[in-house]
């Protein structure tokens, strides 16, 4: 995989998530899609897998570090390292254990493991932060609600990922995906 | 097949550690995570000129509006806002505690100004694991002037009972209802600023009961105690800031069964003594002040 072309098409992608998620929220609600979800699907499912799980890692951390959570004691706010990330892995396992079963180059595949993935990917998300307010995090966290509101982004996700998972696989050939089988890769 | 373990490359060692490692940062307290803020600011900031534009779009193709639907950094001002009222009723609350809190100091001192003691508000922290007994603890000790014997009361002028155990920090009370307490010499308060002794001693279900003394010179005045009136301590055991601090009221008058001129009084103290939350030591500023303490009397 070139990490090269990985990491412009990130910086690109990571502009769209901070610039225009916020004008795409469904009405009042805070439910929006992530433009950085659908990328680290799209690469889940064609890179290498090793690849695959530290691009996903790299993208979720990017996540935790864009995403600060305000404090209620303070007019401050705090960054946690780790919830997206982990959540990023978690749903790359699930696009690497089933993407042998499915059309990869089919943008409809990448939507479905876009809002299926997203979601595993938010559960995880919420529940870090709901034993974190157990912990004594000064937030108003409502572990319901959060996940409520998480799976209906995941779900806007996979609909925002049929028209950017088009112009994603179109430059696919700008990432050199070479994907190699496990089972192969120690003949190599 | 896997990858035979000589042949794993530094990315499959690292991974497993990377995990970890987000796991463990991932629940960290927030005091910690500081150095998080400053490596997303600098993301942000590489990201400002693919997001900055995307934004201006944004706001082109979906115009803030006037409703909830506001800016995440408002939508941050405006839960401060809530929180900082949220404060300020909290303050006002206190305030108000405070106030009421003075008004009985005031009314300790004016009741016997004679006496110097310090007036020391604590906080009830704890209780004793026998409910017969009741004894509280308090976070004031030791450290703060409370010795064993100091008078404790609540709410101004109701007496509570006495420090039974003082340590560096925190202090046992017993208050007057307890069953160990014994017998406590009150007057309950008739007319005219006259009182009628009695001997109380605390049944066991948060009232005091005794006999009505006999006064050769006022023979009628037992027979006048009725329900209600105040009953007030008069006790030479009890430390000179303890006297006239109020013990009860009168909650019934029963007749005595071998004596029809001593009359049995039930009194119950004002508040429900095993359930305050604050109390004010009555802290001795000179600790020879009182008879009792000299003469090794406990109360």
């Amino acid at each position: 995989m070139n990490w090269l072309v990985f990491a412009f098409v990130t910086w690109i992608m990571l502009g769209l998530e901070l610039g225009l998620k916020s004008s795409l929220q469904l009405g009042d609600s805070s439910i929006a899609p992530s433009f950085l979800a659908i990328y680290a699907v799209f690469v889940a499912t064609a890179a290498p897998p090793r690849s695959s799980q530290w691009a996903c890692l790299i993208l979720g951390a990017l996540i935790d570090l864009t995403g600060p959570v305000p404090r209620m004691d303070a007019a401050s706010s705090f960054t946690v390292l780790g919830p997206n990330a982990l959540g990023a892995f978690l749903m790359c396992q699930l696009v690497l254990s089933v993407r042998g079963l499915l059309f990869r180059r089919n943008p409809l595949t990448i939507a479905v493991l876009a809002a299926v993935g997203f979601a595993i990917w938010q559960v995880v998300v919420t529940a870090v932060f709901t034993i974190r307010s157990f912990t004594g995090d000064p937030t108003a966290w409502s572990p319901a609600s959060e996940l409520g509101a998480r799976l209906g982004a995941s779900l806007y996700t996979g609909l925002l990922a049929l028209p950017l998972a088009l112009i994603l696989l179109m430059i696919a050939p700008l990432f050199a995906f070479q994907f190699v089988p496990s089972r192969y890769a120690g003949r190599r | 097949m896997a990858r035979p373990a000589h042949q794993r490359t530094h990315a499959d060692r690292l991974l497993p550690a990377a995990l970890l490692l987000l796991a463990v940062i991932s629940f960290l307290p927030y005091r910690w995570l500081r150095p998080n803020v400053w490596i997303g600011d600098l993301i942000v900031l590489v990201s400002a000129p693919v997001a900055q534009p995307l934004r201006a779009v944004g706001g082109w193709l979906a115009p803030a509006r006037s409703g909830s639907a506001e800016p995440a950094e408002i939508a941050l001002l405006r839960r401060q806002v809530d929180e900082y009222k949220r404060l300020y009723e909290w303050a006002r609350s206190r305030n108000d505690d405070l106030l009421k809190q003075m008004e009985q100091l005031r009314l300790m001192v004016e009741l016997n100004p004679s006496v110097s003691t310090r007036l020391l508000y604590a906080p009830v922290i704890g209780a004793g694991s026998d409910p017969a007994n009741a004894q509280l603890l308090i976070r004031a000790g030791s450290r703060q002037g409370v010795h064993i014997n100091d008078v404790v009361a609540v709410e101004g002028v109701q007496l509570f009972g006495a420090v039974i155990d003082a340590a560096n920090r925190t202090s046992w009370i017993r208050p007057i209802t307890a069953r160990s307490q014994g017998y406590i010499q009150g007057l309950v308060m008739i007319e005219d600023g006259r009182g009628v002794t009695c001997s109380l001693q605390p049944v066991g279900d948060g009232t005091l009961r005794g006999d009505a003394a006999y006064d050769p010179q006022d023979p009628d005045a037992a027979t006048r105690i009725a329900v209600g009136q105040v009953v007030r301590l008069d006790d030479g055991e009890w430390p000179a800031s303890a006297q006239m601090l109020v013990l009860g009221r009168v909650e019934a008058v029963e007749p005595a069964p071998d004596s029809p001129l001593r009359p049995v009084v039930i009194v119950r103290p004002t508040v429900a003594l095993d359930r305050v939350t604050e109390v004010i030591v009555r802290v001795s500023e000179m600790p020879g002040d009182d008879a009792s303490r000299q003469n090794g009397g406990t109360p």
